[in-house]
């Protein structure tokens, strides 16, 4: 699935979707290179509560080709990442939707107890995904990484593929 | 019809910060704690929250389950008048730093399995 963001309706979107983020809290950090071939968008947000001290960050990377169509979206990287309680460099869970060479579209999982992997996942749209990071932050539950299956490595993907 | 803008209709005046209101900074806050913190029903509350989203009185919160919602910290910002500030740069955050630990190396389970026993 290709994601094309007409040139026109580019910018309105970027500031569409840090109006959203602005629901979040006091500062929306928003990044554009405005690059005139290849264009890299960033947004982040970072989540402080006072009460636990644990820090929870929504950040959203997007790098995108010009094209006649438009701007074609070639790589993302949008995580949520939950720091440990009063130490807000140090993480304690993660999820990410990643899609960038070598490993293409995949997803990791981290947790107490559970290192880093890279799994596999689908193709996903950032304003989906913050939905779910959203409702994932808001009910208060943990980062799970239940039912995940894990990705081979870039050796065995193209095996896969040329088999 | 009132024209009063969103976000000063609670209060009489506008706070400089949330610390000013004495309020403990979360990331959400329930219906119930809003309407603590403006002094109204939780009914109005959740009325505003129901309100259409083009409403000057829209409270903007996150369906969590079904009949329960929580208002986002800027959102809570923006209803006693504080504008949230976006910061715009011309020096995003790139993918390839966030990526740079993980695109050289396989899968740690990987790793340990291509390790030769040693004898």
């Amino acid at each position: 699935m290709a994601i094309l963001i007409p040139a026109g309706g580019f910018t309105q979107q970027l500031e569409e979707f840090a109006k959203q983020l602005a629901y979040l809290s006091d500062v929306v950090d928003v990044g554009d290179d405005r690059g005139a071939q290849l264009r890299s968008t960033s947004f982040r947000v970072e989540l402080p509560d006072s009460s636990s001290g644990a820090s929870t960050v929504f950040d959203y990377r997007e790098e995108f080709r010009r094209t006649q169509g438009g701007w074609l979206r070639t790589r993302y990287y949008f995580e949520l990442r939950v720091s440990q309680p009063n130490e807000r460099d140090r993480l304690h869970s993660r999820k990410a939707h990643h899609e960038h060479e070598d490993r293409g579209i995949h997803q990791h999982c981290e947790g107490p107890g559970r290192p880093d992997a890279h799994y596999v996942d689908v193709e996903r749209l950032k304003q989906a995904t913050h939905e779910d990071f959203l409702r994932f932050v808001a009910k208060g539950s943990p980062i799970e990484c239940y039912g995940l299956v894990r990705l081979g490595t870039p050796r065995d993907q193209r095996n896969r593929g040329a088999g | 019809m009132a024209t009063e803008p969103r976000g000063t209709f609670l209060l009489d005046r506008r706070p400089r910060s949330v610390e000013e209101l004495g309020i403990e900074r979360k990331p959400f806050y329930t219906p119930g704690e809003v309407a603590k913190i403006l002094d109204v029903s939780d009914q109005k509350v959740l009325d505003r929250i129901h309100a259409p989203i083009d409403d000057p009185f829209h409270i903007y919160a996150v369906v969590v389950g079904p009949r329960i919602y929580r208002i986002p910290f800027g959102a809570l910002l923006q209803l006693i008048g504080i504008t949230p500030q976006v910061r715009v740069s011309d020096r995003p955050n790139l993918i390839a730093d966030g990526i740079r630990d993980e695109l050289p190396t396989a899968p740690r389970s990987e790793n340990v399995r291509r390790k030769k026993p040693v004898r």
